[in-house]
């Protein structure tokens, strides 16, 4: 008899209870990991349809390779390597049309729900989200990809680096170029306004 | 702004700690549409039911099954082709009265034509006073002769061999004749005892031709003898000799030995057809 499921269960345990023909076990792992997973292709500044794309053909895979699934590594650092590698097979399917949406004009501010019930703060954090997601979007892919790691996917240096399949040192390099970039663009921003 | 101070924010960033893990947590948490996550999660019930549609609803005894049927089938065809196994006959070929050389008679199907070759190169028929062969069918954990080697007697052995033997004139066909004949005899049909007959009438013919061999071959016999108790091959050799040269007795008592000592041995058919 399997164990009850809890919210702390193990990512590796609801694989393999999934494995085993538990679907409830998949929705929890799906509910656990569905909104950083669109949100890590979405703030690669692939639009809403594509980051939907891309999504279903993660999941898909994960459905599919169920019975080959060994728990030997983190559930994340699996998903989000299975993610990092149709992104870039996307990337080279469609290179050119990535481009034009890396340059964040394809990102619908408005569709971002509110998250205050006063419109003036909400306008106000409206101007600061836009020109973080900005400031996002400018900058470079490697660096981009492994700021979202690290937020979303809360990955270690070690997973970013696994994840994105270099060293590292170079991980951490990525990290600190993206923090430096953001932070000095923040401060400028501020400083304007 | 010093790198030292720049360095501890990268490590609050690298913990989650700083200014910027803030700003990032306020550009919201975009999720993706219900519809994408109905199409995902039916998908992930169909595998299971298609899992379980192949493998049953405990799942893998699929395998165990398919793996125990194909053992037991793999098993069936190997007992099939022993049980099957084609019957070998034993072939043995005796001394000319003239030159003791024995012609050995090594081969199997494949190796017939070079059987005849071999037999092709002896003198002529003449020189040859017997030839026998031996029906035997051949088990697992039989030892193979040493001196008497294996031949399959191939299907395509003349039927006109009865009507050639009065006339043969080389060892190819004495051997296709001999071959019928045993093919006959294990058969036992009428025809077969008409052969038999004629090849005893033949045998007979050989010994009257060939007065001087009887004492040399119980010498030989005698001599060999000592040498065959725990040998059954040389044991029923020696029978024949007997045979030959006329002594049906000893031949007869050491044919009831030879039966005693090895019950399960397989004994010519011309030993048997014999009657001593």
């Amino acid at each position: 008899m399997l164990p009850i499921m809890t919210q702390n269960t193990d990512d590796k345990v609801l694989m393999v209870r999934y494995r085993q023909g538990e679907v409830a076990a998949f929705e929890a792992l799906y509910a656990r990991h569905k909104g950083p997973l669109y949100r890590y292709f979405l703030r690669q500044g692939l639009g809403t349809e594509s980051s939907a794309e891309l999504m279903q053909e993660v999941w898909m895979k994960i459905i599919r390779a169920k019975d080959r699934y060994e728990p030997t590594a983190k559930f994340t650092t699996y998903l989000y390597q299975l993610a990092h590698n149709c992104r870039v097979d996307q990337y080279r399917r469609s290179a050119h049309k990535m481009a034009q949406k890396i340059d964040g004009a394809d990102i619908d501010v408005a569709q971002l729900p509110a998250t205050t019930a006063d419109p003036e703060v909400d306008a106000i954090k409206s101007e600061s989200t836009q020109q973080f997601r900005t400031a996002l979007a400018n900058l470079p892919d490697e660096q981009r990809e492994a700021f979202i790691l690290k937020q979303e996917a809360e990955l270690s240096l070690a997973d970013v680096a696994y994840v994105t399949g270099v060293s590292t040192e170079t991980a951490k390099s990525r990290l600190r170029y993206a923090f430096s970039k953001l932070r000095q663009q923040l401060a400028e921003n501020e400083s304007s306004s | 702004m010093t790198d030292q101070r720049y360095d501890k924010e990268f490590e609050a960033f690298l913990a989650g700690e700083s200014a910027l893990d803030e700003r990032y947590t306020e550009l919201g948490s975009e999720e993706p549409l219900p519809e994408l996550d109905a199409l995902i999660l039916a998908e992930a019930r169909n595998e299971v039911k298609v899992h379980r549609l192949k493998f049953g609803p405990r799942g893998g005894w699929l395998k165990p099954v398919a793996l125990a049927a194909t053992v037991l089938l793999s098993l069936s065809l190997v007992m099939n082709i022993v049980v099957d196994a084609p019957v070998r006959f034993e072939q043995i070929v005796t001394e000319s009265t003239q030159e003791p050389a024995r012609l050995d008679a090594e081969q199997t199907v494949s190796g017939w034509q070079e059987k005849k070759i071999r037999l092709s190169e002896q003198p002529s028929m003449s020189g040859v006073e017997e030839i026998t062969v031996t029906a035997r069918k051949r088990t697992d954990n039989e030892p193979q002769s040493q001196d008497d080697t294996m031949m399959d007697v191939p299907e395509s052995v003349s039927a006109s061999a009865p009507e050639a033997m009065a006339q043969t004139t080389d060892l190819d066909t004495a051997l296709l004749i001999v071959s019928e004949y045993v093919a006959a005899a294990v058969s036992g049909s009428v025809e077969a005892d008409v052969k038999v007959s004629r090849f005893m009438d033949k045998e007979e013919r050989a010994q009257t031709a060939a007065p001087g061999l009887a004492a040399a071959d119980r010498a030989t016999a005698a001599s060999d003898d000592l040498q065959s108790k725990d040998n059954p091959e040389l044991l029923l050799r020696n029978i024949e000799r007997l045979n030959i040269s006329g002594a049906s007795a000893e031949a007869g008592a050491l044919l009831d030995e030879f039966l005693l000592r090895y019950p399960a041995h397989p004994v010519s058919v011309k030993i048997h057809q014999r009657n001593y």
